[in-house]
């Protein structure tokens, strides 16, 4: 996973910051039913897999 | 066949059979102990992307339409097994039957609050420490400078989210049964602030966020929702 400090753009859109509370409510809220089966997406640095998919959604705007 | 779960909803509850999750799969409502797991089989985990989290919280919405309350399951929740499945929603059942009974008749909204005036100063970097004793009081100065102004910002930031917040509380008052607060760091807004709302008092909050937007021309107000209660979830 690229460790990425950017967050949201200078002037985001509505449409980024929903995006990032999606990510962050999809991700880092909600029950946690993880298992050792899926570490790897429970083990991720969470902070900057949000940002990565920030990032992506906006790039590919 | 492995499951990727989205929710914990009330026993009773069923998707509606159009429903797709991820992959295009059917939805489920698998009965554990007292409570519903809407899950759709997976032969594999999925990747978390922006696609599969919309279809994740897409189907949680829905689910949210047809009962009192849901809980909705963090992604990355996939189990190889539904007997993997079961032994991990059954030792926190009755917890879960409280928490929907807690959340029932209420929706979660976001309100994130940007500084336009911030220029992220507060996460400067500060250049690296000089060696002692080389000579030269220019680099030397330059940190100790850098240093000073990244406290000074921080300090600001943090004042100011503060007092965004107590003026946002004050707007909301009466409108929000619960809230949680997140203070992000300095390129994702001033702060966020996640309500919990009855379904009766949707109408009158927006009305106070959107009021609190306009009397504080000086930020940037974002409300977002209604979400399922995810900040509100055990």
């Amino acid at each position: 996973m690229r460790p990425d400090r950017r967050g949201l753009p200078a002037d985001p859109t509505e449409e980024d910051v929903t995006l990032l509370e999606l990510v962050n409510r999809t991700i880092d809220r909600g029950v946690v039913l993880h298992g050792d089966a899926v570490i790897r997406v429970a083990d991720v640095d969470l902070v900057s897999l949000s940002l990565e998919l920030v990032l992506k959604a906006v790039e590919g705007d | 066949m492995g499951f990727h779960p989205y929710c914990v909803a009330p026993s009773g509850s069923a998707p509606p059979p159009s429903l797709r999750g991820l992959e295009e799969r059917p939805v489920r409502s698998l009965p554990v102990a007292g409570v519903r797991v809407w899950a759709s089989e997976l032969g594999t985990a999925p990747e978390p992307d922006a696609d599969t989290l919309r279809i994740h919280d897409r189907v949680i919405r829905s689910a949210t339409e047809g009962a009192d309350s849901v809980l909705p399951i963090r992604f990355g929740g996939w189990a190889p097994s539904r007997e993997a499945l079961d032994d991990r929603v059954r030792p926190r059942e009755e917890e879960y039957r409280a928490a929907l009974r807690r959340l029932a008749g209420s929706r979660e909204f976001g309100v994130r609050i940007l500084d336009p005036a911030e220029g992220g100063s507060s996460d400067e970097p500060v250049p690296e420490r000089p060696p002692s004793g080389n000579g030269s009081a220019g680099p030397g100065r330059a940190y100790l400078e850098a240093v000073a102004r990244r406290r000074a910002a921080r300090r600001r930031r943090s004042g100011r989210a503060d007092e965004a917040l107590e003026a946002l509380r004050e707007a909301v008052e009466g409108r929000a049964r619960d809230e949680r607060v997140e203070r992000p760091p300095a390129d994702r807004g001033l702060v966020a602030v996640a309500h919990l709302v009855d379904e009766a008092e949707m109408g009158r909050y927006r009305r106070a966020v959107e009021g609190f937007g306009r009397s504080r021309p000086d930020l940037r107000t974002v409300l977002t929702g209604p979400w399922a209660p995810y900040s509100f979830a055990p």
